[in-house]
C-alpha cells in the first residue's frame, strides 16, 4: 500500500475547465487490484460471447470487453453511494458496483438466481444497494435518467455525484444534444479510456467539478475491437 | 327540477359545460349525498390533494411546463410556487421526453414527482419514459427499483382543438403492465384518487379532463380531510339500477348519469358505474353488476377499436356469459380523427341519446 505516482501516457484535454494532473497517486495494490477486476471483466465477457453463440445467451447481449479500464478507474475513484446509470452494455458496470460473477451468467441465462431473477436478461442489470440504477435498453434514454438521478441529489442535499454512460449512438439521439447543442457551456475532458489510471484521475477529478459547478461532460477513448 | 331536466333534454345534452352544470346541479338534489352542502371544484379539489401532499412530505415536487410562475396552464397548480418556492415547484423547458426522463430518474432515487403534461397528446413525446423507463423497471429488477411518480394532465377531447389536441390515451396506457391508470370524475374522485396516486410506490398515470376542471361538485367533510384517500381499482356505482349496467369513466360519467334520467322516465333503471379506475380494471364490481342487470352498455370518448370498452366488453363475455340477456354494447368516439368543426365535433363524440338509444338496445325496446 505504499502511494506510488504514476504519470498518465496520454495528456488530459480539457474544454472550458483546467485538465487535472497527469500525476495520478496509487499504490502497486490498487494496480493489482486493477488487473485482477479487469481480467475478471475480459474473462466474463469472453465467456458470455462463447454462450451466447452457442444460444445459451437469447436476445441480445452487448460485452464490454475493450473498456474494462473505464468501470475499474471509475469505481476507484467514486464511492458507492455515488450513482451510476448506463445503457445495455452493462454486464461489467455491474462487477464494477460489487455484482457477483454468479449473479450476472445467472441473469444471461435467464435463471431465477440471476441479479433480476431471469426477468430483465443481458440489457437489465441493477444493483440499487450501490447505487447502480441499470442497464437500459432504449438508446440515449439513460441522460435524462441520469440528470434525474443528479437532481434528486441535489434535491436532497447529498454530497454525491451521478454518473450517466453513453456510447456514440445515444450522443445522436435528441434528449441530449438538444440540452448541450443550445450554447456552448458545459465544461468537457477528453481522457485516454484505455488507461485505468488516467479515468480515474477524470472521474475523481469530473466528481469535484460537478459538485462544485454543475455537469460536465468526459469522452472516454476506448477501442472495443481487439 | 324536472323543468330542468326537460330543458336539458332538449339541448340534447350537447356540448356546453353550462348545460351540464345546470343538470348536474337538479341530479344532485336527486341523489343521496353526504349532507355536506360544501362544494368544490375539480380544479380547487386537484389543487388541494397536490398541495396537501407536498405539504405532508418533503419528497414530493411538481415539474411541467408552466406549473409555476404561470399558476399553471389551468391553474391546477395555483399558488404552489409561492408556498413551496422553485426548490419544489419546477418550470419546464418545451421537451416532455427531456424533463420525463428527469422525473423518472428522480423517482429511481427515490424522490416522488408529480409530472404535467399540459394534455396528454404532449405524453406521446416522453412515452419511452413513461413504459420503459417507468412501467417496466420494477420487473426488470426484480423489484430493487420502484418508480413512486404521477403523471398527471387533462387526456381527451376539450372543445375545438383539432385532431392532435383531442385523443384520449386511456386505451394505450391502460394495457401496460406496470402502470395504475386513474381517470377521476367528480372533485371527491379527484381529490382521493390524486392523493392515493401521489402516496403510491409505482407509476399512475392521472386522466383528467380540461372540460370537468370548472365543475362543481358538492363535497363530504370527510373528503374535504387531508388524510383522506380512495383506493385505486376501485370502481364506484354512481347510480343503482336493475335492467342494464352502463360502465364509464370521466366525463361521460356525467352524460350516463343523464341518459339514466332519460331511461328512467321510460322505466328503465340503469345502474351507472364510474370507474374511476381504468388499470387494475375493478373486473370484480362490473361482472357483480352485469350479473344482476343481465344487460350491458359500456362508454368512453376514445376511439372504439382496442379501447377501454373492448376490454370491459370481453371480460364480461369471459366472466359473465351465461348472465347476459343481450350482446354487450360498446358506445365510443367515432373512428376518426377529431374533427375540427362544432357540429363535427359533436358527432365525433357519444352524446346522451347515443348512450339511451343503447341501453334500449340492450332491453330490446328498440333497433
Amino acid at each position: 500500500t505504499t502511494p506510488i505516482t504514476i504519470e498518465t501516457a496520454v495528456p488530459f484535454e480539457s474544454h472550458l475547465c483546467d485538465a487535472p494532473s497527469r500525476s495520478v497517486e496509487t499504490s502497486s495494490s490498487e494496480i493489482l487490484s486493477f488487473f485482477r477486476d479487469m481480467a475478471r471483466m475480459r474473462r466474463m465477457e469472453i465467456a458470455a460471447d462463447s454462450l451466447y453463440k452457442s444460444k445459451l445467451i437469447r436476445g441480445f447481449c452487448h460485452l464490454y470487453d475493450g473498456q474494462e479500464a473505464l468501470a475499474v478507474g471509475m469505481e476507484a475513484a467514486i464511492t458507492r453511494k455515488d450513482a451510476i446509470i448506463t445503457s445495455y452494455r452493462d454486464h461489467c458496470t455491474f462487477l464494477g458496483r460489487g455484482g457477483e460473477l454468479v449473479d450476472a451468467f445467472s441473469e444471461l441465462m435467464g435463471r431465477k438466481r440471476g441479479c433480476s431473477n431471469g426477468k430483465g436478461g443481458s440489457m437489465h442489470f441493477y444493483k440499487k444497494d450501490a447505487c447502480f440504477y441499470g442497464g437500459h435498453g432504449i438508446v440515449g434514454a439513460q441522460i435524462p435518467l441520469g440528470c434525474g438521478l443528479a437532481f434528486a441529489q441535489k434535491y436532497s442535499k447529498e454530497e454525491f455525484v451521478t454518473f450517466t454512460l453513453y456510447g456514440d449512438g445515444a450522443a445522436n439521439q435528441g434528449q441530449f444534444p438538444a440540452y448541450f447543442k443550445r450554447g456552448d457551456y458545459v465544461p468537457g475532458l477528453k481522457v485516454d479510456g484505455m488507461d485505468a489510471l488516467a479515468v480515474k484521475q477524470a472521474c475523481k477529478f469530473a466528481k469535484e467539478h460537478a459538485l462544485k459547478n454543475g455537469p460536465i461532460v468526459s469522452l472516454f477513448n476506448a477501442f472495443i475491437k481487439f | 327540477m324536472w323543468g330542468i331536466l326537460r330543458r336539458s333534454a332538449v339541448d340534447g345534452g350537447g356540448f356546453s359545460a353550462s348545460s351540464l352544470r345546470r343538470t348536474r346541479s337538479a341530479l344532485v338534489s336527486a341523489r343521496s349525498y353526504a349532507s355536506g352542502s360544501k362544494e368544490m371544484t375539480v380544479r380547487d379539489a386537484l389543487n388541494s390533494a397536490i398541495d396537501e401532499e407536498m405539504s405532508a412530505d418533503p419528497k414530493v415536487f411538481v415539474m411541467g411546463e408552466e406549473v409555476g410562475q404561470y399558476q399553471g396552464a389551468y391553474k391546477i397548480t395555483k399558488g404552489l410556487l409561492e408556498k413551496y418556492g422553485p426548490e419544489r415547484v419546477y418550470d419546464t423547458p418545451i421537451t416532455e421526453a427531456g424533463f420525463t426522463g428527469i422525473g423518472v430518474g428522480a423517482a429511481y432515487a427515490g424522490l416522488k414527482p408529480v409530472v404535467e403534461f399540459m394534455t396528454f397528446n404532449f405524453s406521446m413525446q416522453a412515452i419511452d419514459h413513461i413504459i420503459n423507463s417507468a412501467a417496466k423497471s420494477n420487473y426488470m429488477s426484480a423489484g430493487q427499483i420502484n418508480v413512486p411518480i404521477v403523471f398527471r394532465g387533462p387526456n381527451g377531447a376539450a372543445a375545438g382543438v383539432g385532431a392532435q389536441h383531442s385523443q384520449c390515451y386511456a386505451a394505450w396506457y391502460a394495457s401496460v403492465p406496470g402502470l395504475k391508470v386513474l381517470a377521476p370524475y367528480s372533485a371527491e374522485d379527484a381529490r382521493g384518487l390524486l392523493k392515493a396516486a401521489i402516496r403510491d410506490p409505482d407509476p399512475v398515470v392521472f386522466l383528467e379532463n380540461e372540460l370537468l376542471y370548472g365543475e362543481s361538485f358538492p363535497i363530504s367533510e370527510e373528503a374535504l380531510d387531508s388524510s383522506f384517500c380512495l383506493p385505486i381499482g376501485k370502481a364506484k356505482i354512481e347510480r343503482e339500477g336493475k335492467d342494464v349496467t352502463i360502465t364509464t369513466f370521466s366525463k361521460m360519467v356525467g352524460f350516463a348519469l343523464k341518459a339514466a334520467e332519460k331511461l328512467a322516465e321510460e322505466g328503465i333503471s340503469a345502474e351507472v358505474i364510474n370507474l374511476r379506475s381504468i388499470r387494475p380494471l375493478d373486473r370484480a364490481t362490473i361482472n357483480a353488476s352485469v350479473r344482476k342487470t343481465s344487460r350491458l352498455v359500456t362508454v368512453e370518448e376514445g376511439f372504439p377499436q382496442h379501447g377501454v370498452c373492448a376490454e370491459i366488453c370481453a371480460s364480461v363475455v369471459e366472466e359473465s356469459f351465461s348472465y347476459l340477456d343481450a350482446p354487450v354494447e360498446r358506445i365510443a368516439g367515432a373512428d376518426v380523427p377529431m374533427p375540427y368543426a362544432a357540429n363535427l365535433e359533436r358527432l365525433a363524440l357519444p352524446q346522451v341519446e347515443d348512450i339511451v338509444r343503447a341501453a334500449k338496445r340492450a332491453c330490446y325496446r328498440s333497433k
